[in-house]
């Protein structure tokens, strides 16, 4: 789940790799604004086939936090 | 009121230990805001910096862009805010063309500049002095430093205050950028007025900015059509429960669509929802609270305001004198007069008032294409992409996204053209989509039939 949530999120922000970092977090870098954020929210939920609640969405901040709630939802 | 230090002035003298500024790690009172400014103050003068000296502020919102701010007008200098996110191409474009004296980011010598001897007495400005260089996008593709002298700032102040009807007891959460005229009136302001303001940088911590709407007990919060869409769209359940302490919002940079007033008020029967128009050159212009207004208002601007002279001219385009009014661009005569006739700013907008004076925006005479609130000069996009190798030409248009149609020979890979537009061009006015096309539209005298391009098909 780490290595796909870590391509997605190079792709979708169109960043380098060693930019990315599990503390990286919206707003950490100029390409990841607000608009890109709700992006990356729905395309990981297209690629993980989930859905946010929106109380758990306004938590996601940063790759971690992409990172744990992954693993929440895919595990309930 | 003769200056924008006396905000400090008044804030340190009235409310010495009142909450007036905050931000995700700290928060300071008046008195311990004052102190600051006054340290920075003290640092530039030892810098050398005179009165009149441009000093670039580069640094996100936050308690230190405060500081820094009210140091520089402190200072006698003029403050130059610029976005720390913006490319260094732009950025040096800038210092070459504002020559600050000092430029203050987040690699300054915080340690000595907190250190130097507080100035006690702010230096002493005329209305007509330069309080502020703003800068923003340009038509021909070069930034255009818009000058504000202190008349101009206060005067804004004065009637966005009353408009607004700030108190002592308004908190506002502010997610715009204080490099912007925007953002930085509403800081201005709700100072004015001895009130407090949480600061973020921009809405992509979401969750920060709405917890902070309900722990910092906002009453009123700034924003962009984009910014509502953004909660309402995204957040809903979230925004509207903790924005229930909300007394306003104010929507300005770009029309609120009428479906999204509409939209946002059902979701907050409470909230008064406020609407300016305006430009960095003549701060806000005209104003309207969409509440009392009613629906059949949601798609004006409102009317002019205090001392603010508006008319339509014969071509549709939307004319503003008075106070408000910049005395024209930085270094740049040219165009200061073709821009601002007679003192006159000629905006660009296209309008038209009712029979009310209620004023009604339903373009642009020119070719800027305002995403949100972001503007995006195409022209500029352009220039960037045509350094690339393989591109010919291109062309640059908002349709919901700035798409950029570029001619070349063969098919150019988008990720390695959107890598090349970011080392010179923010992130929103890199091109979300490239199409390639045989030959862009031109007319017979060769003129970009733009407006082909906005229209044709994918």
């Amino acid at each position: 789940m780490e290595d796909k949530l870590r391509d997605l999120i190079i792709a979708q922000l169109k960043i380098e790799p060693g930019q990315y970092s599990d503390e990286l977090g919206a707003g950490d870098l100029p390409e990841w604004d607000s608009l890109a954020h709700m992006n990356l929210i729905m395309a990981v939920e297209r690629e993980f086939k989930i859905t946010f609640d929106v109380a758990d969405a306004v938590d996601l901040e940063t790759v971690g936090d992409f990172q744990d709630a992954l693993r929440r939802y895919q595990a309930s | 009121m003769q200056q924008l230090a006396d905000i400090l002035a008044q804030g340190q003298s009235q409310w010495p230990n009142k909450v007036a500024v905050a931000d995700a790690s700290r928060s300071l009172t008046y008195g311990e805001l004052a102190l600051g400014a006054q340290c920075i103050a003290g640092w530039l003068i030892a810098q050398g910096v005179a009165p009149g000296d441009r000093v670039a502020i580069r640094l996100p919102n936050s308690v230190r862009f405060v500081e820094t701010f009210f140091g520089v007008q402190w200072a006698g200098a003029v403050t130059t805010p610029l976005d720390p996110a913006m490319p260094e191409a732009q950025f040096r474009a800038i210092v070459k063309r504002a020559e600050p004296k000092v430029v203050l980011d987040a690699q300054s010598p915080w340690e000595d500049i907190f250190s130097a001897a507080p100035l006690g007495e702010a230096v002493n400005r005329a209305p007509d002095d330069l309080a502020s260089l703003m800068f923003t996008t340009g038509t021909t593709g070069q930034p255009k430093g818009v000058m504000l002298t202190q008349a101009n700032v206060l005067t804004a102040l004065q009637n966005i205050t009353e408009f607004v009807g700030y108190t002592p007891a308004d908190r506002e959460v502010i997610t715009l950028p204080l490099s912007h005229n925007f953002g930085l009136g509403h800081m201005l302001c709700n100072l004015l007025c001895g009130g407090a303001v949480y600061l973020e940088p921009g809405m992509s911590r979401v969750g920060r900015v709405l917890k902070a709407i309900e722990s910092f007990g906002a009453t009123g919060f700034p924003t962009t059509p984009l910014g509502v869409s953004l909660l309402l769209d995204r957040y809903r359940e979230v925004f509207v429960e903790r924005a229930q302490g909300l007394r306003f919002m104010v929507v300005n940079s770009a029309p609120l669509p009428p479906e999204r007033a509409a939209e946002l008020q059902a979701a907050l029967p409470d909230l008064n929802v406020l609407v300016y128009y305006g430009l960095t050159e003549a701060s806000r212009s005209t104003y309207i609270s969409l509440t009392e207004a009613g629906p059949d208002r949601y798609g004006s601007v409102g009317q002019p305001m205090n001392a603010v002279d508006l008319k339509i001219a014969d071509t549709g385009e939307v004319l503003i004198g008075g106070p408000t009014v910049t005395p024209g661009y930085w270094c740049d005569d040219e165009l200061t007069q073709a821009t601002l006739p007679n003192g006159v700013l000629h905006t660009g907008d296209l309008g038209h008032l009712d029979g009310d004076g209620y004023l009604y925006i339903t373009g642009r005479a020119d070719d800027i294409i305002n995403l949100g609130g972001y503007k995006i000069n195409p022209l500029q996009v352009e220039r960037v992409l045509e350094q690339f190798t393989g591109v010919a030409e291109a062309a640059v248009v908002g349709k919901g996204e700035v798409c950029a149609y570029y001619v070349a020979t063969e098919e150019l890979d988008a990720d390695v053209l959107t890598k090349h537009c970011r080392t010179q061009l923010q992130v929103y006015e890199t091109p979300q989509r490239y199409i390639r096309i045989d030959a862009l539209p031109r007319t017979d005298s060769g003129k970009l039939k733009r407006q082909e391009l906005r229209q044709a098909g994918d």
